[in-house]
């Protein structure tokens, strides 16, 4: 048999009467498990958190569940300008003693459990922390927590902040 | 109430409709994610006037400073290189130190200002696996 006539031969797995039905039942049940592991894993992503900064890594820090009655300070390292940038509520500050009203109001409202977080990028130098931690204390907030990271994420991986 | 349909008449949901739906919420959750990584976090005293009085009071506070080169010293002998990121001598000082005097031993870090944070947050990391938990930042006067 040439060539040519394979190509032409046709074959019937179906008898006339049979019609050719794609099973939707199951992609439904595929499309609506994908749908509830998007909406279960899927939180509200803080925007107010600065996607900026890199974390310093730290296997030994221990993890919040609580993450209520918390300020959270945004420190952002810009390299070739040497400067940093605070962040605090979605709003940008020059400088740290800015920062002191808000934390003042802060630990008012929240005057035995509020925390104040710094999420410093790993490369800022100390001089810049330390003004930061001078605010917070100045503020009568006796206690910081430093934001890290457990493992070095790789880059190929798009990440939502904190 | 009892509906009666022809018997030629089917009562079909109308699956094309939601299906179009839920692809797409589908699709929406899918764009909409993006993976969040867990932060984790070191807990530190902030210095102040009572506080360092307090610290004044206690004979054996434990000074770790960092120089700007990166280089760390215990109560001024050095205990982790410029390149050492586990810092094990401070670690096993530290937990010497703690053995012997609980975990209530004052330890205060004294970095230099040029010391970028993520040698701080070595140092403080090596305090956190060795049990320090009365760790604070030197005051500046």
């Amino acid at each position: 048999m040439s060539s040519e006539q394979k190509k032409k031969k046709k074959i019937n797995f179906f008898a006339e009467d049979t019609e050719l039905d794609m099973p939707m039942s199951q992609m439904i049940d595929c499309v609506f498990l994908l749908l509830i592991f998007f909406m279960s894993v899927s939180t509200i992503d803080d925007a107010r958190y600065s996607k900026k900064v890199e974390l310093p890594v730290a296997e030994n820090a221990a993890a919040e569940e609580d993450e209520s009655n918390r300020a959270v300070i945004d420190l952002e390292w810009n390299e070739s300008g040497y400067s940093a940038v605070i962040r605090m509520s979605g709003q940008f500050y020059f400088e740290p003693g800015e920062l002191v009203p808000l934390l003042e109001k802060f630990g008012r409202e929240h005057p035995a459990e509020g925390r104040v977080v710094i999420r410093a990028d790993r490369n800022v130098p100390y001089e810049f922390t330390q003004e930061i931690m001078s605010a917070v204390a100045d503020s009568n907030i006796p206690s910081v927590l430093f934001s890290t990271l457990e493992t070095e994420i790789p880059a190929s991986i798009p990440t939502g902040g904190g | 109430m009892r509906v009666n349909l022809d018997e030629d008449q089917k009562l079909d949901i109308p699956m094309g409709p939601m299906i179009d739906c839920v692809f797409l919420l589908l699709l929406y959750f899918m764009v909409a994610s993006q993976i969040r990584i867990q932060e984790i976090y070191l807990g530190m005293n902030l210095p102040s006037s009572a506080v360092s009085e307090q610290k004044k009071a206690l004979p054996a506070e434990l000074t770790i400073a960092i120089l700007d080169s990166g280089n760390v010293l215990c109560n001024q002998l050095p205990v982790g290189g410029t390149d050492d990121r586990n810092l094990q001598d401070l670690r096993s000082k530290l937990s010497k130190v703690i053995d012997l005097f609980g975990e209530d031993q004052p330890v205060v870090v004294h970095p230099q200002p040029q010391v970028r944070h993520q040698r701080i947050i070595d140092v403080l990391n090596a305090c956190a696996a060795s049990g320090v938990k009365n760790l604070s930042f030197f005051a500046n006067q």
